[in-house]
């Protein structure tokens, strides 16, 4: 009986493995040589960073008139990435925040990669506004600080400026989350290089640790902080694209205008980010060999969570749909009729049938489990999500009240090299990441590893 | 001081030893500290060990995160230079609260971690001195405070922590 309930929650790692064996899998492709497989992903990832980083160049020294921008819609690439890059940051703090909070332990094997694809999301998002901006060194004037122009502040009433606080604090959050969630693994490699006679990482890891020695005492204070910083975390992540959506939802524009928004953007921002660890988990478990840790079962729990925020994200748009129809209001019912049947018709097709039908899909345990459509499933995730902060910004603005100021848009070669450097920014980086750093959280792992091992002894 | 050092491949025999050790008569074999690669369930409560006071610490970084942000906004937008955006009062509490709740988390957060770093003594500059070789790989050590104890007890913590599954057991003066 108790043996039964044993095969039905079977352990998170496969295979058993000791505790050394759980270090060296993690440790070792940090000094194996990088694979051809590994050098082609970054030779293409830092050609596409410095086709954005030339892009990004000419359009600051020019100004922003080299977008497509116009008066009409003054808002659309640009912002686009912006919520896009904000979205894909989610799943990282629900995968090592929230999850951690409601014990799920398969978080353990994953959310190390995912808080890093956090970090380097948000760089890539807070890229955006700062390139919007035209004058990207006047960025400082966002900040409340004594100037000689009064002193002038800025607008708390803003959203604007509840953005900029909460993504510098969430950045800086999540950042230390993922660094003091390093530092045992950061001493786990210092001596390991020290014992392999590695001096230089023997150094780097050591400044790293923070002369981490295993003393309980500390562990039991790292477990309250652990805890702490979860506890914080989780009200953070929903309130960041909630703020987010509030840019969106204090205008007037129809289409903005509604207060789904923020629970809305939300569950799109967890759906945006499930995409992107799918996508990035299922090449890097192959690459770097760790399909014991990063198991069948842990794509299928998160392809479990895609679908829950996938049919939440489904069901807004329906509900968009419904009160545009029945709210009665003129403005709003025809900005919805222009998405669906207007000249970016396609956009919000692709958008319904990424988002909200094909992930239906995944209801089957057959789809959910196997590896090829689940990573073709999670890439179209991602072109929806990318759609979908287009659809809502570009289609409201581009016929709004007054149809003499009706316009079309038009990404000018310059955005979407911008966009394309973003891409090369996260992946140049995640690339790097996992070469430099330990990718599977080791001593999570081991605890849920060891866990696993006394509860198979003791119903034996 | 004399102390007593123990190597455990397996926190089933950790978890007896600091059991063990613990329920000795006299209480004179005080455990100095545990070390282990990772965080063992049931360590706590084997070991007895007061509950940190951390939360404390977000609380008050919490709240002066709050104040701060009231202050600060309050004072641009009431006091010193109000401007009339859209008609809306100065004092507009409800808009003020997002920024407000973002400071919160921040200082809370940022309080409670530098605490922890502060109150845990790590730092970059600090220079880790290994218990036992592996600790932070596959090893867990328990640490026992030797001075005082009489050659009787001496033998007697051994035979413990050798009875609970030690792989090695030795003494040393530091």
């Amino acid at each position: 009986m108790i043996a039964d309930a044993h095969l039905l929650r079977p352990s998170w790692v496969e295979g058993k493995p000791t505790l050394r064996q759980i270090t060296d899998d993690v440790s070792r492709p940090l000094t194996a040589r990088p694979t051809l497989g590994w050098w082609a992903c970054f030779a293409v990832a830092s050609l596409a960073l410095a086709w954005g980083a030339a892009s990004a160049t000419y359009e600051v020294a020019t100004g922003i008139g080299t977008w497509g921008l116009n008066k009409t819609v003054g808002w659309a690439f640009d912002i686009t990435n912006f919520v896009f890059w904000i979205g894909i940051g989610h799943a990282g703090t629900l995968i090592s925040a929230i999850l951690l909070l409601f014990r799920q332990k398969w978080r353990t094997s994953i959310s190390r990669s995912a808080e890093a694809m956090t970090i380097f999301a948000v760089m890539c998002a807070g890229l955006f506004p700062l390139l919007h901006m035209g004058r990207p060194w006047f960025g400082f004037w966002i900040f409340p600080y004594p100037n000689t122009r009064g002193p002038l502040w800025v607008n708390f009433r803003s959203p604007l400026v509840w953005d900029v606080v909460a993504i510098s604090t969430y950045f800086t959050i999540s950042f230390v989350f993922w660094f003091v969630g390093m530092i045992p693994d950061f001493a786990t490699l210092r001596d390991r290089a020290a014992g392999r006679g590695d001096r230089w990482r023997r150094k780097v890891f050591g400044l790293l640790s923070f002369g981490w020695d295993g003393s309980w005492r500390t562990w039991s204070r790292y477990e309250m902080l652990s805890l702490i910083l979860a506890g914080l975390a989780t009200p953070l992540v929903l309130s960041v694209h909630s703020i987010v959506s509030m840019d969106f939802a204090t205008g007037l524009v129809p289409g903005w205008h509604t207060t789904l928004f923020p629970p809305y953007f939300v569950a799109g921002a967890i759906f945006s980010g499930f995409g992107m660890v799918l996508t990035l988990l299922i090449l890097t478990r192959k690459v770097m060999g760790l399909e014991r840790y990063i198991t069948i079962r842990h794509l299928d729990a998160m392809a479990k969570i895609t679908l829950l925020t996938g049919s939440m994200v489904g069901f807004a748009y329906l509900t968009e749909l419904f009160l545009a129809w029945f709210g009665g209001n003129p403005y709003e019912r025809a900005a919805f009729w222009n998405r669906a049947t207007g000249p970016f018709a396609w956009a919000y097709w692709t958008m319904m049938t990424c988002n909200a039908i094909l992930p239906q899909l995944l209801w089957s345990r057959r789809v959910r489990t196997s590896v090829p459509i689940l990573f073709v499933l999670s890439l179209l995730v991602n072109v929806g999500m990318w759609f979908e902060r287009f659809v809502i910004i570009v289609t409201s603005l581009h016929r709004d009240f007054l149809p003499s100021s009706w316009w079309f848009y038009k990404p000018t070669i310059i955005e979407v090299g911008i966009l394309v450097g973003s891409f090369g920014l996260f992946f140049t980086c995640f690339l790097l990441f996992i070469r430099a750093l330990p990718m599977v959280a080791m001593w999570e792992v081991k605890g849920v590893a060891a866990a696993a091992a006394h509860a198979g002894e003791a119903h034996a | 001081m004399s102390r007593l050092v123990a190597v455990f491949s397996e926190e089933s025999s950790l978890l007896a030893a600091v059991r063990g050790a613990r329920a000795m008569p006299d209480h004179r074999a005080a455990i100095v500290d545990v070390y282990t690669p990772y965080a063992v369930h049931g360590l706590d409560e084997a070991m007895g060990l007061p509950g940190t006071r951390l939360p404390w610490v977000t609380l008050a970084g919490g709240l002066c995160g709050m104040a701060g942000a009231i202050a600060l906004q309050v004072w641009c937008a009431v006091l010193d230079w109000p401007l009339d955006v859209g008609g809306k009062p100065h004092q507009s509490a409800l808009a003020f609260l997002p920024i407000t709740f973002e400071a919160t988390i921040l200082l809370g957060g940022l309080a409670t971690a530098g605490a922890f770093f502060w109150r845990s003594r790590l730092s970059p500059l600090v220079e880790p001195l290994p218990v036992a070789a592996g600790v932070t790989d596959d090893a867990m050590a328990l640490v026992l405070k030797l001075d005082g104890a009489g050659p009787d007890e001496r033998t007697a913590l051994h035979d413990l922590l050798l009875a609970a599954g030690a792989r090695e057991v030795r003494e040393e003066d530091r």
